[in-house]
């Protein structure tokens, strides 16, 4: 009875996450295709951020269900990883696009964006389609596990791009957005430029890593590619 | 009696001859005596993985015929990589925070470009604060060189580098707020209070830590009930009263860190303490003439967990 409640749940959650990506992706190229026109000067120009703020926030802020999955024991992933790949995106979602406006701008939130729906879409479907107790279709499996070897740097650069164009902001605002300065009584102090910094650091050994252990599943998961004769 | 050594990807690594009572022990030495740089300590030997099980660990205490290996049997040699002492391992992690605390006291202008107004309340606390903690580091050290004994002689070399981090991480991110010229003093109550239950959870550990090296006499395997003073309430004082004298150094120098780091502590400390008061109850269940582990007792809170 459990168990099948834990997999309705599961059904459920993912197939929910997985309308709620190809929404945002739909967003998206709607208004990729379909630009709308500059404002008057001096307003900023978010097209992108515009179209996708309300869903991206609901389904990427939602994620953060998958580290308590992974923790509870309801899936089997390890929850380190899940934990640092969900906490980057809410780092990029809330601190430093919700909270600069001036980042919103950039080129980049439509490459992440698109990078971020891409990969959801066909994962959170593999993982319904698993919870619902079905085969998983072939090219479903190919398309869960090949997805991230374009998207994943595209992703990953895209984030980098938008924390250095949120560096320069932040620094205008030291010391007032997001950081706590000596003294306190809690004897503790946070600067979010520093942070920011150490984040973009972090990226240099996470990106490879994160990406060996992305390739270590998919042959795990597509088996060792078909040896070809040599003619 | 001849012994095929193999790896675990099935490659021969060759074949030693051992006599007939020959133990794991024995199989040790004459493996490093074959390939000197797999000395003793490096070495684990397994039986051979039958269809999908787990391979079978030789323990030191076995004697082969008794684990299975016959004659012209094989075994599976396991490389377990560069070694080094328990003892090098923590008189290194020790090592650490206890420079690091003072280099910070002693260094405020060097690292912040000033220093703690001289004879503020903010001063004197953080003299003392320093002294308290690097007294702490300095028991560890005392015990580690003189009072505990290891069951194990050595750990991965690859440890070092993780425990290190862990006591040095921690030891400069106090430090650098606890040592700070802004530094925000606890209150006197809170300070005294604070200083003066560290102490006293800090001699409670000592003489737990001598109560445990007094029930194994040196080169034996023995284990006895620890009895008498906070042994009576919980199966680990030692880890009580480390846990206590965190949270009393914390009471008097409240840091964000300091909390973090005496949380992450105890975390790991109440892991250990459930694992062995778990191993005493079992060991001491009352039968066939053993002695029963007091019911009453708890693993570290008494009367509590």
């Amino acid at each position: 009875m459990a168990l099948t409640m834990a997999r309705g749940y599961l059904f459920v959650y993912n197939m929910a996450m997985c309308l709620g990506w190809a929404y945002v992706l739909g967003r998206l190229l709607v208004t990729v295709a379909n630009p709308p026109p500059p404002p008057d000067p001096g307003y900023p120009h978010t097209p992108v951020w515009d179209a996708v703020e309300a869903p991206l926030k609901l389904f990427q802020t939602g994620a953060a269900a998958e580290i308590l999955h992974a923790a509870t024991g309801l899936v089997r992933t390890p929850v380190g990883t899940t934990a640092l790949q969900v906490s980057s995106r809410l780092f990029l979602l809330w601190p430093i696009l919700a909270g600069l406006p001036p980042v919103r701008g950039r080129a980049a939130v439509g490459s992440l964006v698109a990078a971020w729906a891409a990969t959801e879409v066909p994962r959170y479907a593999f993982y319904a389609v698993g919870a619902a107790g079905a085969a998983v279709p072939r090219w479903l499996v190919w398309l869960r596990y090949s997805t991230f070897l374009p998207l994943y740097p595209l992703g990953a650069g895209s984030e980098v791009a938008l924390i250095v164009a949120a560096l320069p902001v932040v620094a205008r605002a030291r010391g007032a957005y997001l950081s706590l300065a000596m003294p306190n009584r809690w004897n503790v102090a946070f600067d979010f430029w520093v942070w920011c910094a150490f984040i973009i650091v972090m990226y240099v050994p996470g990106l490879p890593f994160m990406y060996t252990h992305m390739m270590r599943q998919r042959r795990k998961a597509l088996g060792a590619a078909p040896k070809t004769r040599a003619m | 009696m001849k012994i095929h050594v193999q790896s675990r990807s099935g490659k021969p690594l060759g074949t030693l001859t051992l006599p007939n009572d020959a133990d794991v022990p024995a199989l040790k030495a004459a493996y490093a005596k074959q390939t000197p740089s797999m000395y003793v300590d490096r070495q684990r030997f397994y039986l051979p993985a039958v269809g999908g099980a787990k391979p079978v660990a030789l323990g030191d205490r076995a004697t082969l015929a008794a684990a299975g290996v016959a004659d012209g049997g094989t075994v599976v040699f396991k490389d377990l990589g560069p070694q080094i002492s328990w003892k090098a391992v923590f008189v290194l992690e020790y090592l650490g925070p206890l420079l690091i605390f003072p280099a910070f006291l002693l260094g405020q202008r060097a690292i912040y470009g000033r220093v703690t107004p001289p004879g503020s309340v903010a001063a004197e606390h953080q003299v003392a604060l320093a002294l308290a903690w690097a007294l702490h580091y300095a028991k560890r050290e005392f015990e580690t060189l003189c009072v505990h004994r290891f069951s194990h002689a050595t750990m991965p070399l690859g440890n070092l580098a993780k425990n290190c981090g862990y006591y040095w991480g921690f030891a400069a991110a106090v430090a650098y707020f606890a040592m700070h010229p802004l530094y925000t003093p606890a209150s006197d109550a809170a300070y005294i209070s604070g200083l003066v239950t560290f102490y006293f959870m800090e001699a409670g550990n000592m003489w737990c830590h001598f109560k445990l090296r007094a029930l194994r006499p040196a080169g034996s395997t023995v284990r006895r009930i620890p009895m008498g003073g906070p042994f009576s309430y919980v199966s680990c004082p030692n880890y009580t009263c480390e846990i206590g004298a965190w949270v009393a150094f914390n009471v008097a120098c409240p840091t964000v860190w300091g909390w973090a780091f005496a949380a992450c502590g105890a975390a790991q400390m109440a892991v250990w303490a459930a694992g062995k008061h778990r191993n005493y109850r079992k060991e001491f269940d009352g039968k066939d003439g053993r002695p029963l582990y007091p019911r009453s007792r708890k693993a570290l809170i008494p009367f509590i967990w």
